[in-house]
C-alpha cells in the first residue's frame, strides 16, 4: 500500500536540553522573515523596516518612554494569563477582564469628582480589581461548578464587557456636545506622572504586581497549590488541596491582575472613557505569558519588548508607511511558530519516510 | 544459531545517572529471559532502548545477527521487536479492538473491522489470553489491559517480546495463564525478555537469567544453575535474610470501623454491597481478592475521592464518610494508593515536592503562609537516604524515577507522616527484594507504634507473611475473616472466588 503522508511524528521522551531556548529564538526568527515578507510586500525594505522599529521603541528617549507606557498595562495583563496558565487554566479573557477595570474605575471618577488622589486612586484600583476579578471568577465558578470550560467562557465574556463599556461611552457618559467620550478625569483621579514622557506611576504598580505574584508563587503554601494542581489535579485532590476553590481564586485574581491593567491605561494614560478601550493587551498578554513561560519576572521583559513592538510598530506606520497591521501579523505568527516547535520538540518528524507497512 | 537479540557495550547516561554502563545483553530464540536488579538498576532502561524508545548514547544492537537501526518504537515493531511496559499505553477510552489495530495498517484505509476482530479472537484464543474486543478499555482491569497489550503485539507478529514487571499487576491465576501463554510464545521460537522482581517466577518460567547491578551486567547465568538465594545474592551483591517475624498484635481498640458501606463504580453500578469492617490498633488486617471486587472503590471511599451511598465509616471515632480528603488526612489517615503515578504522585513535579504533598499544610514545612523549602529539603534528603531512593536531584520530575523508586517516594511520604490509620494497597508493588522487606519491617514497625493498618493486596504471601487478620472481599462483601495462621491458601482462593469454606471461618455481620 502506498503511503499516505510522507511526513510522521513520532512522541519523543526526551527533549534535548537547551531546546527550549533555541525553539523559542527559531520561532522568533521565522516570524520575524515571514512578516519581512509582508513588509516586502508593501514595497518596503524589511530589514530597514526592522532597524526603524528597533530604534524607535528602544533607540531614543521618547521612544523608550512610549515603550514603558505600553509595557505597563501588558505586565498586568500577562500576569493574568500567566498565573491561570501556572494551574493548567486558559484565560482568553483578559481583554475583557482590561476593560472590566477601566470601565469601573472610569465610573469611581466622575461618581466622586474633585475629590484628592489619596482617596480616589486607591478606590479606583480597588474597584478595578474586585471588577475584574468577578468577572473572571464567574467564568471561575462556571468551571469549577458545572465543569464549564473556561476557554470559551472568559473567550465570550470578552465582548459582553466591551459591548458593555460601549454601552456607557455612546449612552450615560457620553460627553455634552454628543461625541461618545466621557468627561475628563480630575487630576486626582490621574495616576501622577514620573517626569519622563507619558511613563507614569502606574509602571511601579504593575512591576510590584509581577514581583509579588513571583514571591506568592514560589513561596507560599497557596503558590505550591497551584502548581500542585496545575501538574496533577488528581494528585491534588488525594493529597487533600480544594482544587475548585482554587480554580474560582484564580480565575478570579488573574481577573483583578488585567482589571488593575485596565485602571492604570485610564488612570495613567487615557484619562477617560471612549468607545476604543479595547486595544488588544488582553490577547497580547496570551503571547507574553506562553513566551515568558509563565514565569511572573520573565512576564516583565516579554512584556517590555511587546510593548517596544507596539510603539515601533507605531513609528514605522507614520514614518514609512508600513501599515500597522503588520505588527499583528508578526504576533501572530511569533505564536504560531512558538506553538509549532513546541510540538516539535516534543515529537520527532521524519520527512519522507515510508510509513510501516506490516510484513 | 544467531542470537535473537545482541546488544553490545550498550551506554545510556541521563543527567545525574549513568543508566546503563556498557551493557552486553544477548537472548537466544525461544527462550525465556528474565531480566534482574534493583530498582533503578536499569532495567526498564535497557529494554526501551532495544524498542526504540531511547537512543543508546553507544553501543550497537543486532536481530538475528544483522545490525538493526532502532530509532523509534516503529522502527522496532518493523524489525519484529514489541514491548507491554511497565506503564501501560491503551487509549483508555477506546475498544479493545480499536487499540489493537490502531497504527496497523494492513487492515485497509476503511478498516476491516469484521476481519481485526476475528483475527484477535483467534490469536487470543491460541495464546490462551481471553479478551472480549468489544470492550472498552476503561472498564478493563489491569491483568485484561495487560493481555489486551500482549495480543497487540501479536498481531504485530514480534519476535521478540519484552515484557517490562508484567506480573507486578497480575492475580496469582493470572499470573499462571500468563505463564503459559509465554511458554507457547517460546515454544514457536519467540524470545521473550521478562523482567519481575519476583524470584519464584523467575524461577518458574525463565531459561536463562541476567543481572544488572548499577546499570551494569553482573552475570548471565542458566536456570538450573541457580536458585532464589543465589539470586538474591547476585542481585544485592550481598547474602539477603528475608527476617520478618510477626508480632502478636496488642489488640487494640478499633480504629476504624465500617459499617453497612455502599457505593457505586464509574459505570453507576454497586460496587460496594454493605461492607462491613474494622482495623484495630496496632493491628494489620490483610485484605484479600481479586482485583474488581471493590478494592478500588473502598480506597477511594476511604480517601474521601468518591462519595458512598450509604454506611458509616469512623476513624479514631469520628465519622469520616462522604468527608472531603482533607479533613480524612487530618484525621490520622494515610494512604499508599493503588494508582502511584496519578493520585499517588504528582508525576511533573520534583521529588522534594512530592514529599511535602500532604504535610505542606502543617509546620514545620508550613509557616504562617511561607512554606519553608529549606526543612523540606532537609526532610526530603533524610528520606532519601532512609529509604535508598535514586534520585538524580531533589527536583528532577518523579516522572523520570524508575518505577521501585517512585513506589517508594509514597512510601517514604505516607509512612513518614505516621499516620493513625494507613491504607496501603500494593504497597511492595514494584520493589526489588531488598526494599520490599525494608517495606515490611517500616509497616511493622508503624504497627507497634499502635497505628491500624489495612493492607489490600493480591499477594497471598505478602498477605499471610504480615497480615494478623486476613479478610476477604467478593462482590463488595466481606466473605470472611480468618486469622492469618489459618489462612491456607486454599482457603482464601475459595472465598475469593465467593465460595464459603466450611469451617473455621467466622462470618461477619
Ligand atoms: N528519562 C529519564 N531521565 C532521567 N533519568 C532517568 C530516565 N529514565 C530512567 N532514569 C534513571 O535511570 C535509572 C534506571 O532506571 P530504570 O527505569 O531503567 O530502572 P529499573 O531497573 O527499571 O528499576 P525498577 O525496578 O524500579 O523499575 C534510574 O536511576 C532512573 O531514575
Ligand atoms: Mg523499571
Amino acid at each position: 500500500m502506498r503511503p499516505l503522508t510522507f511526513i510522521t511524528f513520532e512522541k519523543r521522551l526526551e527533549p534535548g536540553r537547551g531546546a527550549r531556548l533555541a525553539v523559542t529564538l527559531a520561532s522568533l526568527f521565522l516570524a520575524l522573515v515571514l512578516s519581512g515578507l509582508v513588509i516586502l510586500a508593501v514595497g518596503v525594505n524589511p530589514v530597514e523596516a526592522y532597524t526603524a522599529l528597533f530604534s524607535g521603541a528602544f533607540g531614543t528617549l521618547y521612544g523608550l518612554s512610549e515603550t514603558l507606557v505600553k509595557t505597563t498595562p501588558l505586565i498586568l495583563t500577562g500576569l493574568a494569563v500567566a498565573l491561570c496558565l501556572k494551574m493548567r487554566l486558559w484565560n482568553i479573557g483578559a481583554e475583557g477582564q482590561f476593560v472590566i477595570g477601566f470601565l469601573a474605575s472610569v465610573l469611581i471618577a466622575l461618581a466622586l469628582p474633585g475629590r484628592p488622589w489619596y482617596l480616589l486612586l486607591p478606590l479606583m484600583a480597588a474597584a478595578a480589581l474586585v471588577g475584574g476579578g468577578l468577572w473572571a471568577g464567574a467564568a471561575g465558578l462556571l468551571k469549577a461548578r458545572l465543569g464549564v470550560s473556561e476557554i470559551i467562557t472568559t473567550l465570550l465574556m470578552n465582548w459582553v464587557a466591551i459591548l458593555f463599556s460601549q454601552y456607557f461611552a455612546y449612552g450615560p457618559l457620553k460627553g455634552l456636545d454628543g461625541f461618545p467620550y466621557s468627561p475628563a478625569f480630575c487630576p486626582g483621579a490621574c495616576l501622577p506622572s514620573i517626569g519622563w514622557g507619558r511613563v507614569n506611576a502606574g509602571l511601579f504598580l504593575a512591576l510590584a504586581a509581577a514581583v509579588v505574584l513571583h514571591l506568592v508563587l514560589k513561596h507560599t503554601l497557596w503558590g505550591f497549590e497551584v502548581r500542585v494542581i496545575g501538574d496533577s489535579p488528581k494528585a491534588a485532590r488525594a493529597a487533600g488541596m480544594k482544587i475548585e476553590k482554587k480554580i474560582v481564586l484564580v480565575l478570579a485574581l488573574a481577573g483583578g491582575l488585567a482589571g488593575l491593567g485596565g485602571f492604570v491605561e485610564v488612570s495613567g494614560i487615557e484619562q477617560r472613557l471612549s468607545p476604543h478601550t479595547a486595544i488588544g493587551y488582553g490577547y497580547t498578554a496570551i503571547l507574553i505569558a506562553w513566551l515568558a513561560r509563565s514565569h511572573p519576572l520573565l512576564v516583565i521583559l516579554v512584556a517590555f519588548l511587546f510593548g517596544g513592538l507596539y510603539t515601533g510598530g507605531e513609528m514605522i506606520q507614520v514614518g514609512m508607511g508600513v501599515p500597522v497591521a503588520v505588527i499583528r501579523i508578526l504576533q501572530g505568527a511569533i505564536l504560531f511558530f512558538l506553538l509549532a516547535g513546541d510540538f516539535l520538540m516534543n515529537f520527532r518528524v521524519r520527512f519522507g519516510k515510508k510509513v510501516s507497512s506490516e510484513r | 544459531m544467531h542470537c535473537a537479540v545482541e546488544m553490545l557495550g550498550i551506554v545510556k547516561r541521563f543527567p545525574g545517572v549513568v543508566a546503563n554502563d556498557h551493557i552486553d545483553f544477548r537472548v537466544l530464540p525461544g527462550e525465556v529471559h528474565a531480566l534482574l536488579g534493583e530498582n533503578g538498576a536499569g532495567k526498564s532502561t535497557l529494554m526501551q532502548i532495544l524498542a526504540g524508545l531511547y537512543r543508546p548514547d553507544a553501543g550497537k544492537i543486532l536481530l538475528s545477527g544483522r545490525p538493526a537501526q532502532i530509532h523509534t518504537p516503529r522502527d522496532a515493531i518493523q524489525a519484529g521487536v514489541g514491548m507491554v511496559y511497565q506503564h501501560f499505553m491503551l487509549v483508555r477510552r477506546h475498544t479493545v479492538l480499536e487499540n489493537v489495530i490502531l497504527g496497523l495498517r494492513r487492515y485497509g484505509l476503511f478498516l476491516d473491522y469484521r476481519r481485526a476482530g476475528r483475527e484477535i479472537e483467534r490469536n487470543s484464543r491460541e495464546y490462551g489470553l481471553e479478551i472480549d474486543p468489544a470492550a472498552t478499555v476503561w472498564d478493563l482491569s489491569v491483568g485484561e489491559q495487560q493481555r489486551v497489550e500482549i495480543v497487540k503485539m501479536l498481531l504485530r507478529q514480534v519476535k521478540v517480546l519484552i515484557l517490562d514487571e508484567p506480573t507486578a499487576v497480575l492475580t496469582p491465576r493470572e499470573t499462571e495463564g500468563l505463564f503459559a501463554t509465554i511458554r507457547t510464545l517460546a515454544g514457536r521460537g519467540a524470545a521473550i525478555v521478562f523482567i519481575s522482581h519476583k524470584l519464584r517466577e523467575v524461577m518458574a518460567v525463565s531459561d536463562r537469567i541476567t543481572i544488572l547491578r548499577r546499570g551494569e551486567n553482573a552475570g548471565t547465568i542458566r536456570r538450573e544453575e541457580t536458585g532464589e538465594r543465589d539470586l538474591a545474592r547476585r542481585m544485592v551483591g550481598r547474602e539477603v535474610i528475608e527476617e520478618i517475624e510477626r508480632e502478636e498484635p496488642a489488640a487494640g481498640e478499633e480504629v476504624l470501623s465500617i459499617r453497612d458501606l455502599r457505593a457505586f463504580d464509574n459505570r453507576r453500578l454497586p460496587a460496594l454491597r454493605g461492607l462491613n469492617l474494622e482495623v484495630r490498633r496496632g493491628e494489620i488486617l490483610g485484605m484479600a481478592g481479586i482485583s474488581g471486587n471493590g478494592q478500588k472503590e473502598l480506597e477511594e471511599v476511604l480517601t474521601g475521592l468518591r462519595e458512598p451511598a450509604r454506611g458509616s465509616i469512623t476513624l479514631g471515632g469520628r465519622e469520616i464518610a462522604g468527608r472531603r480528603p482533607d479533613e480524612i488526612i487530618a484525621g490520622g489517615l494515610g494512604c499508599v494508593p493503588e494508582d502511584r503515578q496519578g493520585t499517588g504522585t504528582a508525576p511533573g513535579l520534583g521529588y522534594r515536592d512530592n514529599i511535602i504533598l500532604k504535610s505542606c499544610r502543617r509546620p514545620p514545612i508550613r509557616r504562617g503562609l511561607r512554606l519553608d523549602y529549606r526543612a523540606a529539603d532537609r526532610q526530603a534528603d533524610r528520606l532519601r537516604r532512609e529509604y535508598d531512593i535514586k534520585v538524580p536531584s531533589l527536583s528532577a520530575p518523579v516522572r523520570l524515577l524508575s518505577g521501585g523508586n517512585l513506589q517508594k517516594v509514597i512510601l517514604a511520604r505516607e509512612l513518614s507522616a505516621r499516620p493513625r490509620f494507613l491504607l496501603a494497597v500494593h504497597p511492595t508493588r514494584g520493589l526489588d527484594i531488598g526494599a520490599a522487606t525494608y517495606v515490611r519491617k517500616r509497616l511493622g514497625e508503624l504497627k507497634r507504634q499502635g497505628a491500624a493498618i489495612l493492607l489490600i493486596s493480591e499477594d497471598l504471601d505478602e498477605l499471610a507473611g504480615l497480615s494478623d487478620r486476613i479478610a476477604v472481599i467478593y462482590e463488595g462483601k466481606i466473605t470472611g475473616i480468618l486469622p492469618a495462621r489459618d489462612a491456607d491458601r486454599e482457603r482464601l482462593s475459595l472465598l475469593m472466588t465467593g465460595q464459603k469454606a466450611e469451617n473455621g471461618i467466622m462470618e461477619t455481620s
